[in-house]
């Protein structure tokens, strides 16, 4: 069977049905559902994004990190491919959880970037990323880079929570002027906490619906490098 | 509702990021699928030729016998 | 591993392209941030260390990418790597030969530190010393895994940078924070932490590099 994005299995229908309904729950517990918060105003709503977005991206750097290591280990590309897909998606969230934040800070805070922990950490975790699709991008033989890349991408994970622990250390000695609460979803209204759960599951579920998608075209081109490897042969 | 136009710009940010994701990665799999048929087409055309000619490498051999 | 080291400590010497961009930089970098705050201004005493910090990072970032490039020319590491050597070996006297130079680059980065930025020398300063050996051995370690990694690349000289220090953030906040502490005349206390944290780091670094640098090299 030959790889396509086209979807085949049932579990692959199902998964993308499952995400387009999660999502469209999700936005209804997010614009209808959940009642607007006292303090922050209808701005608090892009929270509801915000913090599934940076859930999902610490997956998807957490995916490529093991599948890295994998692949090193085991020298199936199949572990490369995952690893660059997932890296790649990882990298587009985290982009987002970048740009809704301070679009959310701006308003709340009155300044589009506060150098609190996470966001911090959240940027740094971009830019090591970003590294890691440059680097895959610049080598000039692909295996040689999908090497790098996996060495990249577990040396990333790895230190992400060592970057965290030390900006957090930072910003506790020079305390922004804005107080942000550092702990939990500082949520108590049970009907924020589920449309929260619910809006984490509908990212969740686009997440693995993209990287199923991503990981098929990759495996495509692969199948379609071999193709021409034989043919260039016989 | 004052700062509407923020949450709009946010979630406008969010659709679009993921739309222009899937529609580059939807143009870039329709194109490697019609690699992958043409290089399919052009190894069945490859067999075919090499069967044919093997062939009549054969009924020359006969002929000539 | 002793030979190794000895080769590489010989080899730099006579190509001598690390230690002088390993110097040439940080002293830059230092006079460059010494213009960038007027000495009159009472603020520069507390932004003085940050200075310190950045030239120490640029310095390593740009020097490590030299080392490897005459390295490349001469094609040395092929014929180590057709020896039947350990890679983890070739990797630990690499780095260690590094080491030593940027440790000496150091001490000149560090004199001329003092003097450029008016800073009282006393008891005080050895959290300093030691917040910038540990740094160095956590550079020296990560930067020679990154370095023979961008030198196979097409932007070369970006990619070290850009694969680097997003990674040493830690060492970089630490040895601030640290350097801050003690030339403020504070005592340590809980200051501490940051070394241990740098510590920490370096160990693993170490322990990673070396376990990850025969992926990097086999071709």
């Amino acid at each position: 069977m030959e790889p396509t994005n086209r979807m085949h299995q049932p579990w692959e229908r199902a998964l993308a049905f499952g995400a387009a309904v999660s999502m469209v729950a999700a936005l209804w517990a997010i614009f209808v559902y959940v009642p607007t918060d006292r303090v922050q105003g209808i701005v608090q709503r892009i929270f509801y994004f915000h913090v599934p977005l940076a859930l999902v991206t610490f997956l998807a750097f957490g995916i490529t990190a093991v599948a890295s290591a994998l692949y090193l280990w085991r020298g199936h590309s199949r572990w490369d491919r995952v690893a660059y897909a997932s890296a790649e998606l990882g990298v587009v969230y985290c982009t987002l959880v970048l740009v809704t934040g301070p679009i959310w800070a701006k308003p709340i805070w009155g300044t589009w970037w506060t150098w609190d922990a996470r966001l911090t950490t959240t940027l740094i975790l971009w830019l090591i990323y970003i590294a890691y699709l440059m680097l895959r991008n610049l080598t000039t033989d692909p295996q040689q880079g999908a090497r790098y890349a996996a060495v990249l991408g577990i040396i990333g994970a790895l230190d992400i929570p060592v970057i965290n622990r030390s900006v957090y250390w930072w910003r506790t000695i020079h305390p922004a002027v804005l107080i942000t609460r550092e702990g939990g979803t500082g949520l108590s209204d049970p009907r924020m906490q589920l449309t929260l759960a619910v809006s984490a599951v509908a990212m969740l579920l686009l997440f693995l619906w993209l990287l199923r998608a991503r990981v098929a075209q990759a495996d495509l081109h692969a199948r379609i490098e071999e193709l021409e490897k034989a043919l260039l042969k016989a | 509702m004052e700062n509407l136009h923020f949450l709009f710009a946010a979630y406008t940010a969010v659709w679009a990021m993921i739309f222009l994701y899937v529609w580059s990665m939807s143009r870039r799999t329709r194109r490697l699928e019609q690699q992958l048929e043409e290089l399919l087409r052009l190894i069945q055309a490859r067999e075919r030729a090499n069967a044919s000619s093997a062939s009549r490498a054969r009924e020359g051999n006969e002929v000539d016998t | 591993m002793w030979t190794l080291l000895k080769k590489d400590l010989l080899l730099e010497w006579r190509a001598r392209e690390m230690l002088p961009a390993l110097l040439l930089l940080g002293t830059l970098t230092l006079v460059v941030l010494s213009f960038a705050f007027d000495p009159m201004l009472p603020w520069r005493r507390e932004a003085a260390p940050g200075a310190f910090w950045v030239a120490l990072l640029f310095a390593a970032v740009y020097g490590f990418g030299r080392s490897f490039v005459a390295e490349q020319q001469n094609e040395v590491l092929q014929g180590l790597l057709l020896a039947p050597l350990d890679r983890g070996t070739i990797y630990l006297a690499k780095a260690t030969s590094t080491l030593v130079y940027l440790l000496a680059a150091d001490s000149v980065l560090m004199a001329l530190f003092v003097v450029f930025f008016d800073v009282p020398v006393h008891q005080g300063l050895w959290p300093w010393v030691a917040a910038t050996l540990l740094a160095s051995v956590g550079l020296a370690a990560l930067g020679t895994l990154f370095a023979a990694i961008s030198m196979r690349t097409r932007a070369r000289e970006v990619m070290l940078p850009l694969l680097l220090l997003p990674l040493v953030v830690p060492l970089f906040l630490g040895g601030v924070e640290v350097t801050e502490r003690c030339m403020a005349g504070r005592p340590l206390g809980a200051a501490s932490a940051w070394l241990h944290l740098m510590a920490g780091f370096d160990v693993a670094a170490v322990v990673v590099a070396w376990l990850l640098f025969e992926y990097v090299v086999e071709d």
